[in-house]
Order: structure tokens, then sequence, then C-alpha cells
């Protein structure tokens, strides 16, 4: 459905109230995975491989199961032998054989940290000393540890016998290649000829995790009549269900998931790495268990995404006009097939008309964890190498950045790379509203710099239901089923008070589980406010028409002569006599007039208008110990239409400030053995308070025409620009390009020692 | 294994309970007392979301033993509250919209409190810093000092 | 008449081909073209997202295409999200004897699984088939997951020799969690290879 007007004027839409569940969230009272409990609960603990790669010869649990206070042990032999099987969907597809196999390695142990079995006992501690006690054969396999290694003709195979997907030239006989990704358009040799400046780079980016504050956490109870329940932190209750499903072998419809508070999740709460196990752990134990992972088990055990090695190149003509450009990007799937390189590949260099290009991409498995979705999967990624060339050609033609991007960008009816044109977009606008921006005129000082970059996401479409109530009191009740990770209830409230003309503080909405709420698929792909809200407000709408014709019936006058307006029914044409009537009074009347209010809706909406942001950096970098300091930082995206402005911002700020981290200090350190040395936030560093300054948010709003209100998602643009941003800044501070991330205080300082030699990190 | 019996001042009240040797207070809080106001983010003191105020100290309840908490005041996010009266840090935080998935959140207002009782007229820089060892990964920190130092406006203003 | 314009990537199956312009006015009816025309195009087009003049549709089967359209199929946008679990579960689009038809077709052997019988709950009910081909490509579906490669595995036997098998999964309520019908039901299979018409 769409109204695709720009021009409504809004009455509760794009206000700031507290949100609904803000007064949980600050008293404590809310409750995320881990506050939950049942009687007897157990607790469940993972038992991992000390291995890189290794076939799994035999498991003996027969003393651990001995241990008092120990009530079940599992392995892969507990779980159902699901194949692996790729189905295509999305750029990552879903293979249910992979998952089974990340949840309990069965076969091989594929990564350092792996888990080959799980104990329930009557405490943590009782639980791991068991673990200690599982007898394991290993035969000990030399590790993949870096794409090169994988992608080298003798590598170690990961698993034999699989399908290379996807286009180009596919390797013969087995290989760690899982997916390759091709782009063509025009004539790519001819475009080149035509370049008057060509800029060419290879880079690196290392796999960099979510960093969610909240370790994975669930209680599962299996019930005595086959039933299972489950609390779960989680972006989409009803995954966890159809997970839990092809995992355990349960019949899904046996299962009902309560999606608790969630503490982050950026992606990587949408995969299950506990729930199947916590479940086949209660059948076993007849109690309920309950699983948490500790903060070094996030860093080993969950899905974090690619690192990557990259090579590109652009040709521009001398008048600022890019007429080519070409790349190959090889990403890490870590150790199942399903990396991000297929969105990296549909984004890179996308938000630019060039009308001769290759766009080549590779994912490789190698013995690290498998990769999940990481805010806008792999587009970060490409941006980085794009965004940092687009740099350097504006310095070799001596254009202002964000004037040569202006030239190129994409507008509406332009063709993304991967073929179909863009709807209306608001590239341009905010690359305007940057160069507007007072941040863009501030003077630097010494060792300053300033970096500009772009970058864009498709935003999701997918199902969504909602069901809306009136109560005896005019007010209203608003339920849907996406788990709120940054405001999004409150958005659901001011739709649904905006259809209804009432105010906001007499909507209340709820996240419901997946017996009390129809169909929603996960809060992520920057869909909820988009998809579920178009849901909202369609069934507000009905609603509407239900109170309506219950104020027709009370005033015995025909449906189309009432009106809605501001939360009453207003008699018009021949009946105009009659007058209003508030909701409140026509709600007192529902048992009279036909009984309970309420409406339910459900869509499946195309993919969302895409969302373009540009992003400004100012830094100051001491040339005598390599640290950065970031002075000024200005995001500007298209929001659409801002549903609640500040939770629009928040995603702004939230984002880039974790492409900061991911530019100046984030990465996976690994040793010889395929050991990650930082699994934990003391070293593996993330953005803390006094690393950032203010972060000046400025909202574009481009109606997106299929979404009543215009709305575009906002979730997931922000983190793609500041990669290439920090790094352009970095450039022009230090007069050094930087193809490596992060650009950590050590790699800075041999970077401006050696300066000179601008290839070289 | 014998039990240590444990009693100390929580927000207020004497409570009484029971712990091990090497449980944390962070534990003995949300497992033994079901206060899960407090959260585990890491067990290794670096992310914050465990802080509470212990002798009127702000300290990460992970990396201190329930044991300690024998003859001592705590005082955790169910007391920063007066029964249904917010603090201002509590209610600048809603206001500002400084949370968003919330579980950085108890955290940061049991430290923003403390910040604001030994320096009530913190600068950007000192709020910034104070909270250091209070990690976000949802925020990126901007709303959260901005509600702290609309907070520390507030309370000055009440004061005055 | 819509225009279809092809990727790179599906080009190779279209002999190169940039474009055509096919009559239909939905795009479950545009694939059955596309397929008959280009038969190595076959099974890669159900899965992608459809653009209908510059709008993106994830689930697009049933989206009608107005006179004049131009569509793309394209890699479907999930931004992390996992749709294609119901789709795995209750996959109503698959035809396994269509697919059985054209795996023989284009030269391999090809094995199908019938549910003969069900007893108590079982996900999949009697006449429900699946289709597997000799080099491991299935279609269909016999169970809700848990008894799929048991019966795959089977299969490739019975290729080999061309003897059918009756196959019965299902155990007593106390076994309920091994291999079987976590459902509590039991289930019986008949798998036979497929002869060609002589």
């Amino acid at each position: 459905m769409s109204d695709g007007n720009s021009e409504r004027k809004f009455k509760q839409v794009g206000s700031r109230p507290i949100r609904h569940d803000g007064l949980d969230k600050v008293t404590g009272r809310a409750r995320f995975g881990a506050d939950y409990t049942l009687p007897g609960t157990l607790q469940g603990v993972f038992v991992r491989s000390p291995h890189a790669h290794a076939r799994i010869l035999s498991i003996d649990t027969s003393k651990a199961e001995k241990l008092p206070g120990v009530r079940a042990v599992i392995t892969a032999d507990d779980f159902p032998n699901v194949p692996m099987k790729w189905i295509p969907s999305g750029p990552t597809g879903i293979d249910f054989g992979a998952s089974s196999r990340t949840v309990m390695a069965r076969e091989k142990v594929l990564f350092h940290g792996h888990a080959f079995a799980a104990v329930a006992a009557a405490t943590r501690e009782i639980a791991e000393e068991a673990g200690k006690l599982i007898e394991v054969e290993f035969e000990v396999l030399k590790p993949v540890l870096s794409i090169e290694e994988a992608l080298a003709p003798d590598a170690p195979i990961l698993h034999e016998g699989q399908e290379v997907q996807g286009a180009g030239d596919k390797p013969e006989g087995d290989s760690n290649i899982t997916n390759q990704v091709l782009f063509e358009g025009g004539e790519l040799d001819a475009g080149f000829a035509e370049a008057d400046v060509v800029v060419e780079g290879l880079f690196e980016t290392p796999m960099v995790h979510q960093g969610y504050i909240e370790p994975h956490a669930c209680l599962a109870n299996a019930r005595e009549d086959g039933t299972i329940e489950v609390w779960a932190s989680t972006q989409g209750a009803f995954g966890v269900k159809s997970e839990i499903a092809s995992i355990s072998g349960a019949d899904p419809n046996s299962i009902k998931v309560t999606p608790t508070e969630i503490g982050g999740g950026f992606g990587g709460k949408i995969p299950v790495y506990l729930e199947p196990a916590a479940v086949l752990l209660s059948r076993k134990a007849g109690r309920p268990v309950k699983m948490t992972m500790t903060r070094e088990e996030v860093f080993r055990g969950t899905g974090p995404t690619s690192g990557s090695r990259m090579w590109a190149r652009i040709g521009a003509k001398a008048d600022g006009t890019f007429v080519a450009a070409e790349t190959r990007l090889e990403f890490e799937s870590g150790a199942f097939r399903g990396s991000p390189v297929g969105a990296a590949c549909m984004t890179i260099l996308t938000p630019y008309e060039i009308p001769n290009f290759r766009i080549f991409g590779l994912e490789v498995v190698l013995n690290k964890p498998r990769v999940a979705a990481y805010r806008a999967p792999g587009a970060p990624i490409g941006a980085f190498a794009a965004e940092s060339l687009i740099d350097e050609l504006a310095r070799k033609l001596n254009r202002d950045p964000v004037d040569l991007r202006l030239q190129n960008a994409i507008e509406e009816g332009g063709r993304a790379k991967y073929g179909p044109p863009f709807g209306p977009i608001g590239f341009k606008q905010t690359l305007e509203a940057v160069k507007a921006h007072p941040h863009y005129k501030q003077e630097l000082g010494p060792n300053q710099g300033r970096g500009v970059a772009a970058g864009f996401w498709f935003n999701a479409g997918m199902q969504s239901s909602a069901t809306v109530s009136v109560n005896d009191d005019g007010s209203a009740i608003v339920r849907t089923g996406n788990p709120d990770i940054g405001g999004s209830r409150a958005s659901m409230a001011l739709m649904a008070a905006e259809e209804l003309g009432i105010d906001v503080t007499r909507v209340r909405p709820i996240v419901g589980d997946t017996d009390s709420v129809g169909y929603c698929d996960a809060t992520g792909g920057s869909r909820v406010t988009y998809a579920t809200g178009m849901a909202v407000i369609e069934a507000t709408r009905q609603v509407v028409d239900h109170l309506r014709a219950r104020a027709a019936t009370i005033w015995n006058i025909e449906l189309d002569s009432v009106e809605w307006q501001d939360g009453n029914a207003v008699a018009i044409n021949g009946s105009a006599e009659k007058g209003s009537m508030s909701i409140e009074e026509i709600a007192k009347q529902n048992r009279m007039t036909g009984g309970p209010v309420v409406a339910s809706a459900s869509v499946n909406p195309p993919a969302a208008g895409p969302g373009f942001g540009v992003h400004v950096c100012d830094l100051e970098v001491d040339p005598e110990t390599g640290t950065t300091r970031v002075l000024r930082y200005t995001v500007a995206q298209d929001a659409g239409k801002a549903i609640h402005p500040t939770y629009v911002e928040g995603q702004y700020q939230g984002g880039a400030a974790q492409g900061i981290g991911w530019a100046l200090n984030e990465e996976y350190l690994w040793d010889e053995e395929g050991r990650v040395e930082n699994a934990g936030f003391l070293d593996y560093r993330v953005p803390v308070a006094s690393d950032l300054p203010m972060i000046d948010t400025i909202i574009v709003e481009v109606a997106n025409p299929l979404h009543p209100y215009g709305v575009r998602g906002v979730g997931e643009t922000p983190i793609v620009p500041p990669l290439g941003t920090v790094a352009n800044a970095m450039r022009d501070a230090t007069g050094v390009r930087f193809h490596r991330l992060p650009m950590s205080p050590p790699r800075v300082l041999d970077a401006i020692e050696s300066a000179g030699d601008p290839s070289k990190d | 294994m014998a039990k240590i019996r444990v009693e100390a001042t929580i927000n207020g009240e004497e409570v009484e309970f029971l712990c091990v040797g090497q449980e944390s207070l962070l534990e003995a809080l949300r497992d033994g007392l079901g206060m899960t106001g407090t959260k585990e983010g890491c067990t290794t003191g670096d992310c914050g979301a465990c802080s509470i105020v212990l002798d009127g100290r702000l300290v990460p309840s992970c990396l201190v033993l329930a044991a300690e908490a024998d003859g001592r005041t705590v005082e955790t996010i169910e007391g920063v509250a007066e029964g249904t009266k917010l603090t201002p840090v509590q209610q600048q935080f809603l206001e500002h919209g400084a949370l968003q998935c919330g579980v950085c959140t108890p955290g940061f207002i049991v430290a923003a409190e403390k910040l604001l009782e030994t320096n009530p007229d913190p600068t950007e820089e000192e709020a910034r810093y104070y909270l250091a060892g209070n990690l976000c990964r949802c925020t990126g920190y901007d709303k959260i000092i901005k509600a702290v130092l609309e907070a520390a406006a507030v309370m000055r203003e009440t004061r005055a | 008449m819509a225009t279809v314009i092809f990727s790179t990537a599906q080009r190779r199956f279209t002999n190169d081909e940039e474009r055509i312009e096919i009559e239909a006015s939905r795009v479950d009816e545009l694939i059955r073209v596309l397929y008959a025309r280009y038969a190595d195009l076959d099974g890669e087009l159900e899965h992608a997202a459809v653009s209908v003049d510059g709008v993106l549709h994830n689930d697009a089967l049933y989206v009608p295409i107005p006179p004049g359209a131009e569509i793309h199929f394209v890699g479907a946008i999930g931004g992390g999200s996992g749709d294609a679990v119901s789709e795995a579960l209750n996959d109503r689009t698959s035809d396994p004897l269509a697919c059985a038809r054209a795996w023989q077709d284009s030269g391999r052997t090809v094995a199908i699984a019938t549910v003969l019988e069900t007893w108590g709950s079982s996900p999949c009910p009697a006449g429900s088939q699946l289709a597997i081909d000799d080099q491991g490509r299935f279609e269909g579906s016999v169970s809700g997951g848990c008894v799929e490669s048991a019966v795959i595995e089977s299969a490739q036997a019975v290729m080999a020799s061309g003897v059918p098998t009756l196959l019965e999964f299902g155990v007593a309520d106390e076994e309920a969690w091994a291999v079987g019908l976590a459902c509590g039901g039991r289930v019986q299979i008949y798998v036979e290879r497929v002869e060609s018409a002589a």
C-alpha cells in the first residue's frame, strides 16, 4: 500500500515522545535474555574445540554423565543429521545443515571454539567440570587461516564435494571457494581507454564483531507433553522457532518462542547458537535449561563479519566524469558458506554512474567462526575500497570530494550495477546537505585532516503482521512481533496514534511471542519501521473504518456519511447535524454496537527505497604516538520520513560509532593455531565515550513512494560510509593512504615514520 | 561446599544471603537475590554493565566477590529511583532518547549518578572520561552525554 | 509485453542474449516462458528477487507485470534476515515430479521417494514426494527434515541398483528424540528409481 505523499501534515509522526518501554529500561526492570528463570532451571554449557581444524573420530561422554549434578550431556548424535544444502535467498541465502553444524559440530570441528558437546548441570561450574571429563579423539588437520591460504592450490579443503554457487568460471575439483558474484556492464577496456586518470589499490579489512553488549542467552523448557517454550534474546522469534525445529528435529507447531528484551544484535542475533542445544538438553534432563554465553564465547563462537582482500580500480576523464571501474573482492565466510560478498558487490560503486564496469567477488571458507550479518553486511567493506579510491581521484583531479561525487551521483532512473533502475532517492540531497553544513567549513589545524565518504543500503521489505485493538476507554493496543532493539515500539505507537488521531501516550505497543502475534520476519534489514509500520498503518485504518461504522450505527446513518478526524467520528453531508463523537464515546458503546473493535493486517512489501548517506569526519593524529582523536563527525542521511527523529538520529550516531571503531581499532587477532587472541573487550577495542565527539546528524527526507508515510529504513546505512570517511580523513591528516584496517596507533606510527612511500601502509 | 553467610545493606534494606567462595557479587545479586537489573556483559570488568556502588565507591560487581559485601552498603539500579519518582538522570535519559537497546543503561545510570554526586558541574570531557568505563554499542554516546549534562544542569537548578 | 534484461551471470544460460521481450501478465508465467525458451535457465530464477520497473519484490511469483514493464532477476535483498526459513519447511512452490522429469531429461539418474502412510502426527501427509538425483540435488519433502538425509542416502543405493525399497521411520515415544520423527509419529516411505520411457 502506498500513499506516496510527502505533503501530508503529520500530527504525531515526527514528534519525540518518551518510548513506552523506557521506564522499565531506566529502572532495571526490563528483562533481557539472561533475566528469566523457572523453578528447577539447570545451567547449560557448551564444550568447545581446542583445534581450529580437526576430524572428530570419537566422543565418550560417559565420565561426564556420571559427575554428580550433571543431568544431561549431548553431542551431534542427539541431533538429526540435516544435510548441507544451500537455499539461495538474499545475498547470503540459508543452509540448515550448516546452521546445525554451527550449533553442534558433526564430522569435523572447523574453528577454535567450535562446540562439539553440551552439558546441563545444577551449576555452571559443575557443567564446565563435566565438560573436561568428556573424552574426544581428534584427527588434527592443518588449519586454513587466511584468504591466501584458502585459495592456495594445495590448500586443505574444509568441505569436500561442495558446489560453488554463483557466476564466473568455477574452479576445477574441490576448492574452498563457495560463491562467486559477477556484474558487468558496458565495455570495460574501451571505458578505461577513455580515462585520463586511473586510480587503483589493494585493500584489506579484518574480521570484526558486532560487539553487542548483551551476550547470547536463552531459557528452554521442553515439557512433558512434547511442547517447548523458549525465551530468547533474538532479533526474530519466528526465525528462532524455525531454526529450533529444523536443527533439533522438533515439530515447529509445538514450539513457542518469546523474544526477551535484546541487548543489541546488529545482525549477529539472527542466527541461533544456543536454542536448539538448550531444547535438547532440556528434553534429556526433564528440566528447564538456561544457556548464556560468556563474553569470550561471544568472540570465539558467534558470527563476526568477513575479513577481506579487495582490489579495485576506477578511471575518470579529466573533467571528473567516471568512465570505468573494476573490482575483485575476496571475502572470508568462516567455517561455512554464506558471506555477504554478494551484497558488497551490489553496493560497491552503485552510488555512481559508471557506464563500463566489471564487479567480481568471491568468498572462501576457512577455519574461523562462520560469519553472520553485521549491519548492512558487506557494504561497509566494499565502500572502504571504493570511497578511498574516489578520494584519490578527487586529489588527482584537484576537485572537492563532495563536488566530484555530486557530478557522478546516481539519480532516480539511474541503473544499479546489479541491473534495475532506482526510484526516487536522496543521494544528491545528502551530498548538498553536507556541503552546506558548518562542519564542512571549519578550519583545520596542524596534524588535522578531513574526510568525506558516501554509501547506501537497500532496506528489506519482507513479512510482517500487526493487530490493533481499541479498549473501552478509547485507548489502543498495537501488537507486533518485532523485538525492539532501537526504539521501534515507539514508532509503531506513533503511526497508530497518527491514524487514530489520538495522543501517542494513549497507544500501548507490545512485542508478542510466536503464539500471540502473526508472523513477523526478524528485526533487521532496516525493515521494521517500513514493513511492520506498514502493517500497523493498515490494521489501524481498518480499525478506523470499524469505528466509523460504530458511529454510523449509533447515529443510525449511512457509513459514507461518517468521516474520521483527529480521533473523532464526524457526521458529514446530509447528516452533519449529528455533530461529532470522540473515540472514547464510541468505544464505551462497543458492546452495544457489535463487540470489541479489533483489526489485523499483514504485508510482504517490496524492498524499501534505498537510503543514501554521506559522512564528514575531522580528526587529529598525534605524530609521536600514532593515536587518533576524532574532533568532529557529521552524518547526513535520507530517512524518507523520520517517524521518531530521536531514534533516527540514534541510528545515525550508533552506526557511525561502530564504523569509527572498525576503522581505527577493531580487529580479530589470531595466533598460528587459529585461536583468537583478543576475545574480550579489553583487547578488542570498541569506541568508548572518551573516544568520540558529539555526532551531528542531518535528516534528509526524500519520500519513499512505497510507504504510506514515505519511510525508508535507516538502521544500516550509517555504518557504510565511516570506514572510507575516516580513512580519507587520515590521508588528509598524515599524507598517507591507508589500505589496511584498522588504522590503529602502531600502524599509523609505522606509516608516518616510513612516509614518503604512499603505496605502503 | 559450605556456604558463606553475608549480611549487607542493599538499597537501604538489610539483606541476608548465602554464597560460595568464588561467587561474584554480580552473580549473588542476579541469581541469588533475583535482582536482575544489574547486567553481565563481560565478567572481566571491561564493559561497565555490572556497575554498582559499594560503600560509596563505583565498582564493577563482576570483579567483587559476593563475600566482600558482608557488612557493607550496596547500591544498585533498583535503588536509584525513589519509589515512582525518577531521578533527573533517569528522566533525562528518557527525554534525550539516550538508550536504544537499553542493556547498558542500568550501568550508565549508576555511574552517572555517582559522577554527578562527586562533580555536579562536569565539562563534556570530564563526563566522557568518567563514563569511559561504560560501553555502549548502540548510541555512539552522544545522547547519553547530553542527558548527563542536562541532568547536571537540572540538579544544579534545583539546588539553587 | 515485458522486457527482461539478463545479468552477466544469467547470460551464460541464455546463449549470451542480453534482453528479450516476453508476453506475460504475472511473474510465474514469465518464469515458465523463460524456462521453456532457455532450458539451462531452469532453477535459476525462482529464488531471485524480481525488479518490476525498479520496484524490488522478494517473493515475486504472483506479482502482476504491467504492460511495457522492465524486469530484472536479482539476488534477493535480505540485509541480514533469514526469510528462506519457512520456504524450506513449507515448500509449496516446488514440484518434485516436474523436477524429476527435468533432471532426467538432462541425463541424470533420478529417484522418487513417496510417503505411503503415516501414523500419528507427521509433517508430510501420504502422497508427499521427494525427488533426488544422482548429484545429490533434491526437491520436495517427505518429513520435517529429520529423516530426509536417511531417505536421500537410501535413494543413492536405489538409483545404483534399480531395486526399489520400502523404508519405515518412527519410534516409540521414549525414543522420539532420536533420529526419527520427533513429533512422535511414524511414516512409511517408498523409494524407487525413475525409469525413462523406453
